[in-house]
């Protein structure tokens, strides 16, 4: 095995994916080839240095793109007729069948025409083709397809996302309000006590109200609470 | 006609666009008029649809109007008249997007007329994008209905009404103006404006600003967590205004016995009180307290009177704090 021969295999020789006897030559051509063995280390380094990368989470968009395309595509094929479905079905064994009865039928033409030539004329003249009418025919492009708008999430999936993100929001704000209302009282006394009952109580509200303008509401009054007690104005009053 | 009936009759009028109103006014309830209709048009590239309604009181005057609008503006005046009268205009980027986008009205026999707008599914129709659509309804209330709106990401307005309002708004801006009655608004990452506002106000905006111009009722009350509040010309009795991480700075009159509590936690408070008799000050200043009382540790309360000892219960209270920034008090008389 030459270098150049060993060097075009490395990589896949490192993957395992080649056969026993060719892996074999090339082992064997790494052991007495320092050149080739040093290509091979290094390209060892770098395949484990990217598989110890953090494999990046794609957009959440591409995400819907990708599946906006896959639903239109199945509203496309549910359009279709079951004519149009079963053509589509059989769309990758047609060109195979068509040159085999092609090929059968160039068969018998041959034949057909060898079995009839003493009885045929002479052939014809076949017209030749206008140039610049075959050259319209070739360069003129054919019509460009329509263009494809680019795909988009739906306004009920954007509602839906501006939900949560507002209810992501709220939690934010109160876990905030939360840890400072909780300094302000302390750990263990009658005002604390009464006051993580009241946020429970207010928490149970949020959780219990359907989404919506009574949710948004729920959340609105315990973050009044809980800036309230962060402020110190209701502490003083849970303390009385 | 029951009244799921009536409910799918004035929908499929409003959803179609057309005329949107019912055939036969329920007996018991407000009925829609026919008004002039309008159909889809295209223009700039979008289908623009119009359409109009009227309802009419019934046997009881329309003494409330629920609105919500997640797909648009909402703007509501008040008129001397007793009907309730809609404008509703859609935007869309196709016809088939315009099909989806609804507006359904129930006129309550208890005299609430309620609007609500969705938008259906895509199903199998093509997507479309939150920010290529919209509907924005101009509505016309009687001045003594009570107005109940809750927006999205488009602005809610209500104007010229006697009877207050409850507001609520997503990322979308409250306005409030020439309101007669208590008004409550809510909203998340919105400002809110109110401005010649004669009654109880209660605000909270989380990410938003408050701004108050000329409000004289019982009780201010606003709060943000975090944005500004600002107001002038401000008379109330009683005015509570707290920021967690914003700035405060108000111009209010003191009433007699009326009390001032402006609380900033981290933000700047600046107060300026016109005052007829005399004012009980208390301040506490994380950073520098500015003011004619004597000088202040930061961090300590300390208390002042300011202005001349006026009429039996005409004297007031002021509290002013900011944990960590400065609190400034100006008297003017």
């Amino acid at each position: 095995m030459t270098c150049r021969e060993a060097q075009a295999r490395l990589t896949a020789y490192l993957d395992g994916e080649l056969d026993g006897s060719t892996a074999s030559a090339i082992r064997g051509h790494l052991r007495v080839c320092d050149d080739c063995r040093h290509a091979a280390e290094d390209h060892a380094a770098i395949r484990d240095s990217l598989a110890g990368l953090a494999r990046p989470e794609p957009p959440p968009a591409i995400w819907d793109g990708v599946m906006a395309k896959l639903g239109e595509a199945e509203i496309a094929d549910s359009r279709r007729s079951r004519w149009s479905r079963l053509l589509h079905r059989l769309r990758p064994h047609l060109l195979p069948a068509s040159l085999a009865v092609g090929a059968c039928a160039a068969a018998a033409v041959i034949v057909h025409v060898r079995q009839d030539e003493p009885r045929r004329a002479a052939p014809q003249a076949v017209a030749p083709i206008d140039p610049a009418e075959r050259g319209a025919t070739d360069l003129v492009p054919p019509p460009a397809p329509p263009p494809i708008p680019p795909v988009t999430r739906d306004a009920t999936i954007e509602l839906a996302a501006e939900t949560e993100r507002i209810d992501a929001r709220y939690r934010e704000v109160a876990a905030d309000l939360l840890g400072q209302a909780r300094e302000q009282l302390g750990e263990k006394s009658a005002a604390r006590r009464r006051f993580d009952r009241e946020v429970a109580g207010l928490e149970r509200a949020v959780l219990a109200a359907p989404a919506g303008k009574a949710r948004d509401r729920a959340w609105h009054a315990l973050i009044t609470f809980l800036e309230r007690a962060a402020i110190g104005e209701l502490v003083a009053q849970v303390r009385r | 006609m029951s009244r799921l009936a009536r409910l799918l009759i004035v929908a499929a009028g409003l959803a179609a666009g057309g005329v949107a109103a019912a055939d036969s006014p329920p007996p018991a309830s407000p009925a829609p008029a026919p008004a002039e209709p309008v159909g889809p048009v295209e223009r700039d590239g979008e289908v623009v649809e119009r359409a109009e309604l009227t309802v009419a009181p019934s046997k009881r005057p329309i003494r409330s109007v629920v609105i919500d609008n997640q797909l648009g503006d909402i703007k509501v005046e008040g008129h001397d008249g007793d009907v309730v009268s809609i404008v509703s205009v859609k935007h869309a980027p196709d016809p088939a997007t315009l099909e989806r986008m609804r507006v359904t009205l129930v006129p309550d026999p208890d005299g609430t007329v309620r609007l609500t707008t969705n938008i259906a599914d895509a199903r199998e129709r093509r997507p479309a994008a939150l920010a290529t659509l919209r509907i924005d309804l101009t509505i016309r209330v009687p001045r003594s209905a009570r107005v109940e709106g809750r927006v999205g990401r488009g602005s809610l307005e209500v104007a010229n009404v006697d009877a207050g309002a409850e507001l609520d708004a997503g990322a979308g801006k409250i306005a409030v103006r020439n309101v007669a009655g208590a008004v409550r608004a809510r909203s998340v990452d919105g400002d809110q404006r109110f401005e010649d506002v004669f009654g109880s106000i209660e605000a909270h905006a989380i990410d938003g600003d408050v701004a108050l111009d000329t409000v004289r009722g019982a009780a201010l009350d606003a709060q943000v967590y975090d944005g500004d509040i600002e107001g002038r010309h401000i008379a109330s009795r009683e005015v509570r205004l707290y920021a967690i991480r914003g700035n405060i700075r108000v111009a209010t009159e003191s009433q007699p016995g009326g009390v001032i509590v402006v609380t900033s936690l981290r933000g700047k408070v600046d107060v300026h009180v016109r005052a007829i008799g005399r004012l009980a000050v208390r301040a506490r200043a994380g950073g520098t307290l500015s003011w004619a009382g004597p000088a202040a540790t930061p961090g300590r309360w300390i208390d002042s009177q300011f202005g001349q000892a006026g009429q039996a219960g005409s004297n007031g209270s002021v509290r002013l704090e900011s944990r960590y920034g400065d609190v400034a008090f100006t008297l003017l008389q």
